[in-house]
């Protein structure tokens, strides 16, 4: 049988958002930019960021984006995700350790709604020929760089954005012992870049869910033009059973 | 109809000292009853890093094994992994001649090019060139073979004359394949004169779909090699129990164990975008096959697990897609006792052959 996470859900969801209510509307998101690099990871480290309910992927590997939405609900932000794949039952899911957005406005409905844990910072992306850049810094002081180098372009359709899992505290569903919400936004690609990866810095010292996170080998970066949503939130499930048994519909009897 | 018997070795944790010694011996052993029984092939396939679903790395030495303990039954090794990171071709040809020898003219070559991230960035291959360095594999291998000395200037090695020695027992030279997973590798199978290996579970009218195409594009192929192979072998599994339900029951677990341990791997399109590989190959089939509601307890069509009546219901269903062969997984990480395996080969061999004879 595969590992499971041995993340201790319960002190870990003493750092994470606490779920006012699910979204009654989708955000749509035209305009987007995103910039992603992918990373494979130190095993030890990352078996224990993921709940009992996943399997790590194997080999394990993280996913660290940062991205630019020019028109929204609540104007204009940008978005940094740190993210671990792993597996819901067989299912490829990406789970949220950390983000960082730049809008105090946009942060609230984030985390409140769709269960991001969320810290204020700046987050910009740079999009050159030669060179795409992403940052995130608090203070002066950078905690990641992202860049992907030597660009080519693909079609949108080789791109594979993994849908995202965020543990959150909630009363809706498994009696407030923590529920991890599925957030799966629909892209629609206009232009696609792949690239050399580069993590030009990593500094999470601070943030506890992300600071075992050890990258080893970079996989590859890409970056993406594309209009995206926040959607309505389907499904969730109980960070500490596996795949299929601890899975809720919402709208559904658990 | 033919049948066939399939190995991934799927090896399950805790790994022991024991593990991977009992699952090799426990194959060995089936493959020598298999071999009694009138199973006309066994294929072990080339897999690296991929935890408890295949631990088969060096499938030539199983197949040396099978084929020293066994009179009848044809090897194959397939499919070797045609990617310049992962085998040169002068060693691929190495091998496979050896075994050809070792088997006396038993051996069946298998050609593919290797889908998941695991072994790929494993083995730092570049994921956009390997349809191209499998192609250029499978051209230049045959001749290694039947030259005396071969001499290559090509993309992905070259070579200058030499002698690839030993030559294959088998002339020209054993049969190849290639492995399809989509259908646009059973065009790619047929253009080249290369059989079709099976490695997807389909549904019958697709099945068929394929098959045809298939056959439509052989007749007008340019071999690879230097003569055409139109065989097309289907991937299945096998359990075959007297109670049909007890049967389907047994067999049914084997396939979704299988298919959880297959769908923990990532295919090299979802980690690494490249056109290089335009579907994501087994895996979606096996997830929503997986994904399917746990509640349910029907056969999925086309599976040949249950009691003997079943099986020849369903094998004949699979005739008719017009494939040769069926090989069957018997196994997935040793969750049925090997003594039930042997038990449902024998019935098998007892109660369907014999409905396919006439074409055996």
């Amino acid at each position: 049988m595969p590992f499971s996470g041995s993340l201790d859900v319960v002190r870990a969801l003493g750092s994470c958002p606490q779920l006012k209510s699910l979204p009654e509307d989708a955000w749509n998101l035209p305009g987007a930019e995103i910039l992603q690099f992918s990373c494979e990871v130190e095993e030890e480290g990352a078996i224990e960021l993921i709940p009992p309910a996943l399997h790590p992927s194997i080999p394990p590997y993280a996913v660290i984006s940062v991205a630019k939405y020019p028109v929204s609900p609540v104007g204009p932000f940008s978005l940094a995700q740190v993210r671990l794949v792993a597996r819901a039952g067989i299912r490829p899911r990406a789970f949220l350790l950390q983000a960082f957005i730049d809008s105090e406005e946009a942060a609230a409905p984030l985390s409140e709604h769709w269960g991001f844990k969320i810290e204020t910072a700046t987050v910009d992306l740079a999009h050159r020929h030669d060179l795409s850049q992403g940052t995130v810094s608090i203070e002066n002081s950078t905690v990641l760089d992202i860049r992907l180098e030597n660009a080519h372009v693909l079609s949108g359709q080789e791109l594979n954005i993994i849908d995202g899992l965020h543990l959150t505290r909630s009363e809706i569903a498994n009696d407030g012992d923590g529920l991890i919400l599925q957030v799966d936004p629909e892209y629609v690609f206009s232009y696609a870049e792949r690239g050399e990866p580069d993590l030009a810095e990593w500094n999470p010292e601070g943030f506890d869910s992300i600071e075992r996170l050890v990258p080893v080998y970079p996989i590859v970066s890409i970056y993406a033009r594309c209009d995206q949503d926040l959607p309505v939130l389907r499904f969730g499930m109980d960070p500490n059973k596996e795949g299929a048994r601890g899975s809720v519909r919402f709208g559904a009897e658990i | 109809m033919k049948f066939g018997i399939f190995y991934e070795l799927s090896v399950p944790r805790p790994w022991d000292q024991e593990a991977e010694r009992t699952v090799i011996n426990n194959a060995l052993e089936q493959v020598r009853l298999a071999d009694e029984l009138g199973f006309d092939q066994v294929w072990a396939v080339e897999h690296h890093f991929l935890e408890e679903y295949s631990h088969c790395s060096a499938p030539e030495l199983f197949l040396t094994a099978c084929a020293r303990e066994t009179e009848r039954i044809h090897v194959g090794h397939g499919i070797v992994t045609c990617v310049p990171e992962f085998n040169h071709p002068i060693r691929i040809a190495e091998r496979a001649a050896f075994l050809d020898i070792l088997s006396d003219g038993r051996l069946e070559f298998g050609t593919g090019r290797s889908a998941t991230w695991v072994e790929l960035g494993g083995f730092q291959a570049d994921l956009d060139t390997t349809k191209q360095s499998w192609d250029e594999f499978v051209h230049a291998i045959p001749k290694m073979w039947t030259q005396e000395r071969y001499s290559h200037e090509g993309r992905f090695f070259s070579m200058p004359s030499r002698a690839v020695l030993p030559k294959p027992y088998q002339k020209p030279h054993p049969p190849m394949w290639v492995a399809c997973t989509s259908p646009e590798t059973h065009i790619e199978a047929g253009d080249r004169g290369l059989g079709s290996l099976g490695v997807s579970f389909n549904s019958f009218a697709d099945q068929e779909n394929r098959v045809k195409e298939y056959r439509h594009r052989i007749q007008n192929c340019n071999p690879a090699g230097a003569f055409v192979n139109d065989q097309v072998n289907a991937i299945n599994f096998l359990y075959c129990h007297a109670d049909d339900e007890t049967g389907e029951k047994t067999g049914l677990s084997m396939a979704r164990y299988f298919n959880y341990l297959a769908g923990q791997l990532d295919m090299a399109k979802e980690v690494f975008p490249t056109p290089a590989y335009p579907t994501a190959g087994l895996l979606p089939s096996l997830r929503r096959q997986v994904a399917a509601p746990t509640e349910r307890k029907s056969v999925p069509e086309g599976l040949t697990v249950g009691g003997p009546q079943r099986l020849v219901q369903v094998l004949k269903q699979w005739e008719t897609t017009g494939v040769d062969r069926v090989t069957f997984m018997l196994n997935a990480a040793e969750i049925i006792p090997q003594n039930q395996v042997l038990e449902s080969l024998q019935l098998f061999a007892d109660e369907v052959m014999p409905a396919f004879a006439q074409e055996r």
